[in-house]
């Protein structure tokens, strides 16, 4: 029997040079990847060996726990009491080294967040005490020290900070515009471990291909877009995807010591402005009020009424996305591809499709089981409708306040602590 | 001032790692570049089907002795080929780190000269819009992208279409035309009488449902036309067909026709005489047609109480069973390059006439009493087949082939059910139904293929390609499926699984379609041989072999014990008086 293959100005601005290098790379890797050897064909008489699975390496893993806590300390001692970016730099280098291409980047505090919330949708679902540490100290010491773990000790972050070489600043609108992806990646995140669709956060990590050297097609295209994006815009996946950021967001607005730009009363001399990439640097208020008290008021209530609004729209928008969201499903996803089959739409069958017409599973019951479940995503494509809706909500009420500042500060929810505007600053420390 | 204050530039030092970064994304460049086309290079490669190991695999296939150096031959050019690929992989890893390596130092190198060029702030405040401003703007973008969203969701809404919502409307239809059937009492029981009819008789093609069973247990296996014995009676056939008889109690119709005309005649089934012949009046001239197929090659249909017959100019007619014409209507004359082959297919109700030809395909139910059109139904591609209605056990279906799918419609209102597609070529074989769960399709130049009925659409089970059918028919039982070729063969295929059980080469090719009679096949070739075959047995075994003394290139009716072929010139009915 035969078998198929399975198929298997440059000194000046070397910028485009870097940007082709990622391009190639991951072409590169991925080719490695994709290759496969079939098996060798025995006609008579071998026995193929029994496959075996080793066991997890659980020994590394409580290692793992110490060196994150460890790091984080590091990082809020680097950030808060040396301040000095070069230093932060380093420990971002190890960390991608350490939690990037020795451990895989796994366990992560990104894709714990999943086993949180499968934690807490499903009871039987146990959460590993790693994964909580991984899960939680980070938000503790954001809740103390703001996101130094976003500063240096994310490999996912401490990545894109590596690669963030000609850094442009985006229009500070754009930015808070952008900034409502996050939640609607979270949102999906949150619909698929609820829905039992899978862990989608770590199935879309951009940068774990890189850190494992191999990967999916489209992992890999995935990873090194992000990465060409990130030398000249920094950190796109922090600012615009990270689901994880969102609660290291919430929790940095609390925090009580929080990075500063200035060690003691800012002069205003307004160095510090340009040397944020990310526009958390927020500016001085205006000594005059922008508008009249009551014209203001009267947009805050009308967005606070809008508010409602929108997370019904958002709830009725949702009603119409069960059939897209529920492809998250594998079961939805198989009985899609059997039925598309038996209606003549594809030529031959895939992978799935075969395992499953080989199995004693009665076609039946796969559509019964489809539908069920596209049943729940009808229901939770609404919530998650309703939640988009009530996030743009907020974002709009949470620019309608006017805060009083008397110098520059650092934005506490999207500051990343890098450390970039410490050496901006020519006020000098005073002496405790 | 603070001691982190320092902007200090070191010009050189910066160029420097330019330089360097420089020198390093080349070096990543160019080991990309070969890692790329390493890739593709071995994209091309197909090492186990390299024509070398083919021709041993060959060699070893074809040799019965000495196949020790032909194996050790493969072992050796298979372990190269492991070894060369496994060197390259190695290779790769190696590239890869190199790669990696490459471009972090580039990286480096750039964070460095960063470091020894560092930006200088910016003296005097930007002109960028105040924080206010910024935030009046982004309401404003904010409600764009708020509609941006509601777009997009909206968009895939749209765009995502579910096939499972579709295949399941589909199996709720037919449940709903299973639940009407079992609801109406009246009709079901008419109907249900009428199946019943329609089995002790022979009305179309290939007998009730035009699948090739025959309802009767004591068929004729022995028979002598030159000297008579067991025929009861011959009848000269005057008019020109290649259409098989249909039977309706005592009554045989046949059709009949060439440039001049159109006929349908009818003969006792007793005694063989001629009863009535009626001329069907045409206002269309006659297309061209080629020999093979003539001017009514079409068989005939009952429901019982008509009798329907449609000939290569369109004409569609109805008649009593007393040859009155009750309805006649012209359908169009078929652009056809071989000319009209599609027989008719009738149940209680309806007509139901395959009109695939190159201008337009359809499918079409016309009421049988008045002739009205109930429905028609589009079709793609052009053929020569018949419509089988099966009882499956989702309901009642109307199965038609075409040159690329087998379809199922709905007899009730002609919406297509399922389609798979696994026919090729010029299609005039229908297909087969083993009575319970399985549909059997063949052609030449495509494959055979059984379809199980499972859910909403059949799977298919197997395929075979080797000795296919080019006119005659397929047969199914509940074990074997049966294909009789134009080249003169007989293959018997296990229906569950595809082996085949045995072929058997013939002297004549096959044009009639083979029937299954009270465990037997019956055959007939294009020289009038009868071949009586044993469809039980896992060997052939061949019951009988009996002349009829001119060719024969249409299919016997089975009625009664009795069997009526219909030879080139004379209609013969094989059996005895009792009845």
């Amino acid at each position: 029997m035969r078998k198929k293959i399975y198929r298997p100005k440059e000194v000046r601005n070397p910028f485009l040079l870097l940007s082709l290098c990622f391009l190639c790379l991951f072409v590169a890797i991925n080719s490695y990847a994709e290759f496969r050897f079939p098996m060798p064909e025995f006609s008579t008489g071998y026995e193929h060996p029994a496959v075996h699975t080793p066991m997890p390496a659980n020994s590394m893993v409580a290692w793992d726990a110490v060196v994150l806590i460890v790091t984080l300390a590091l990082a809020s001692f680097l950030v808060l009491k040396r301040r000095k970016r070069r230093e932060i730099f380093w420990l971002t280098i190890f960390s991608v080294i350490y939690f990037g291409f020795v451990r895989n980047g796994c366990v992560c505090s990104v894709g714990s967040v999943q086993n949180i919330m499968a934690g807490i949708s499903n009871s039987s679902y146990g959460i590993p005490i790693t994964v909580l540490i991984f899960f939680a100290a980070p938000l503790i010491f954001a809740l103390l020290f703001g996101r130094v773990f976003c500063s240096a000790v994310c490999p996912l972050g401490a990545i894109q900070e590596a690669v963030a070489v000609k850094p442009v600043k985006v229009p500070p609108a754009v930015d808070k515009v952008l900034s409502v992806f996050p939640f609607i990646y979270l949102g999906l995140a949150a619909l698929s471990v609820t829905m039992d669709a899978g862990f989608i956060i770590c199935q879309y990590d951009p940068f774990v291909g890189f850190f494992r050297m191999g990967a999916s097609f489209s992992m890999l295209i995935f990873g090194a877009v992000m990465l060409i994006v990130g030398v000249f815009v920094a950190r796109p996946y922090c600012r615009y995807l990270c689901p994880y950021g969102v609660l290291l967001n919430w929790c940095s607005k609390l925090s009580w010591k929080h990075a500063v730009i200035t060690p003691s009363e800012c002069i205003q001399c307004n160095l510090c402005a340009g040397s944020c990439p990310y526009n958390a640097i927020n500016e001085p208020s205006a000594d005059e009020e922008p508008e009249s008290r009551t014209r203001g008021a009267r947009r805050l209530g009308f967005l606070m009424l809008l508010l409602p609004v929108l997370t019904a729209a958002g709830f009725g928008v949702g009603g119409f996305l069960k059939e897209p969201l529920s492809r998250m499903h594998p079961t939805v996803r198989l009985a899609e591809r059997v039925a598309g089959e038996e209606l003549g739409r594809y030529e031959t069958t895939n992978i799935e499709s075969e395992a499953f017409r080989g199995s004693d599973q009665p076609i039946e019951e796969l559509y019964a089981e489809a539908v069920e479940i596209k049943d729940d995503f009808q229901k939770g494509s609404r919530w998650f409708g309703a939640f988009i809706g009530l996030v743009i909500g907020s974002k709009l009420i949470s620019v309608s306040i006017l805060r009083k500042r008397d110098g520059y500060e650092p934005d506490k929810g999207t500051c990343y602590s890098c450390g970039r505007c410490f050496k901006y600053c020519p006020v000098k420390a005073t002496e405790d | 001032m603070a001691q982190n204050f320092n902007f200090k530039q070191k010009p050189m030092l910066s160029l420097m790692a330019k330089s360097a970064a420089m020198v390093a994304g080349l070096f990543a460049l160019v080991i990309a570049v070969l890692l790329i086309g390493d890739h593709l290079r071995l994209l091309k490669m197909d090492p186990l089907n390299d024509p070398t190991l083919l021709e041993l695999r060959d060699q070893l296939a074809e040799s019965n002795e000495n196949t020790d150096a032909v194996v050790e031959q493969i072992r050796t050019y298979d372990l190269y080929a492991r070894r060369a690929f496994f060197s390259n992989q190695e290779e790769r890893r190696a590239g890869g780190g190199l790669l990696l390596a490459g471009t972090v130092v580039c990286f480096l190198a750039l964070k460095l000269s960063n470091h020894w060029n560092p930006k200088l702030p910016d003296i005097g405040k930007s002109d960028t819009p105040d924080h206010w401003e910024l935030n009046s703007l982004f309401r404003q973008l904010m409600v764009g992208a708020g509609i941006f969203l509601v777009a997009v969701s909206l968009f895939f809404a749209f765009v995502v279409q579910s096939d499972l919502s579709v295949v399941l409307a589909h199996a709720e239809l037919a449940e709903q035309g299973r639940q009407d059937a079992v609801d109406t009492e009246v009709v079901p029981q008419a109907s249900s009488e009428l199946a019943e009819e329609m089995k002790s008789n022979w009305p179309s093609l290939r007998g009730p449902g035009g699948i090739g069973h025959a309802h009767m247990d004591d068929a004729p296996i022995s028979w002598d036309v030159e000297s008579g014995e067991g025929v009861l009676w011959k009848a000269e056939v005057y008019v020109p067909g290649f259409n098989s008889p249909i039977v309706w109690d005592d009554r045989i119709f046949m059709s009949g026709a060439d440039e001049e005309g159109q006929e349908v005649f009818c003969h006792d089934a007793n005694s063989g005489e001629e009863l009535w012949s009626v001329t069907i009046a045409s206002e269309v001239e006659p297309p061209e047609v080629s020999e093979d197929t003539g001017y009514a090659a079409p068989t005939m249909a009952s429901d019982g109480q008509r009798v329907f017959a449609i000939f290569a100019s369109g004409d569609l007619v109805a008649l009593d069973l007393d040859g009155k014409v009750i309805w006649q209507k012209n359908l169009g004359v078929p652009d056809n390059p071989y000319g009209m082959g599609s027989s008719l297919m009738a149940d209680a109700q309806r007509v139901y006439v395959q009109y695939d030809h190159s201008d337009a395909q359809k499918v079409m139910a016309f009421d049988g009493a008045s002739g009205n059109e109930l429905w028609r139904t589009a079709r793609e591609h052009i053929s020569w087949s018949t419509p089988v209605l099966i009882e499956s056990p989702i309901g009642t279906r109307l199965v038609l082939n075409d040159e690329e799918h087998v379809t199922a419609y709905d007899p009730t209102n002609g919406k297509s059910l399922w389609q798979v597609k696994c026919l090729g070529g010029e299609v005039a074989p229908s297909a087969a139904f083993n009575g319970s769960n399985i549909v059997f399709v063949a052609n030449e130049y495509a494959q055979a293929t059984a379809l199980k009925l499972n859910g909403a659409t059949p799977e298919i089970i197997w395929q075979y390609d080797e000795y296919l059918p080019e006119i005659a028919s397929p047969v199914a039982t509940e074990k074997y499926a049966f294909i009789a070729t134009t080249a003169g063969d007989i293959i018997c295929l296990d229906i569950q699984t595809g082996a085949v059980k045995w072929e058997q080469e013939f002297d004549e090719g096959f044009n009639s379609s083979p029937i299954l009679v009270d465990n037997k096949i019956y055959a007939i070739d294009l020289e009038g041989m009868v071949h009586i075959i044993d469809a039980e047995a896992e060997t052939f075994h061949e019951i009988a072999v009996i002349e009829m003394g001119q060719p024969v290139y249409t299919t016997p009716a089975f009625v009664n014990n009795r069997i009526y072929i219909r030879g080139e010139e004379t209609l013969f009915c094989i059996g005895t008086n009792k009845h």
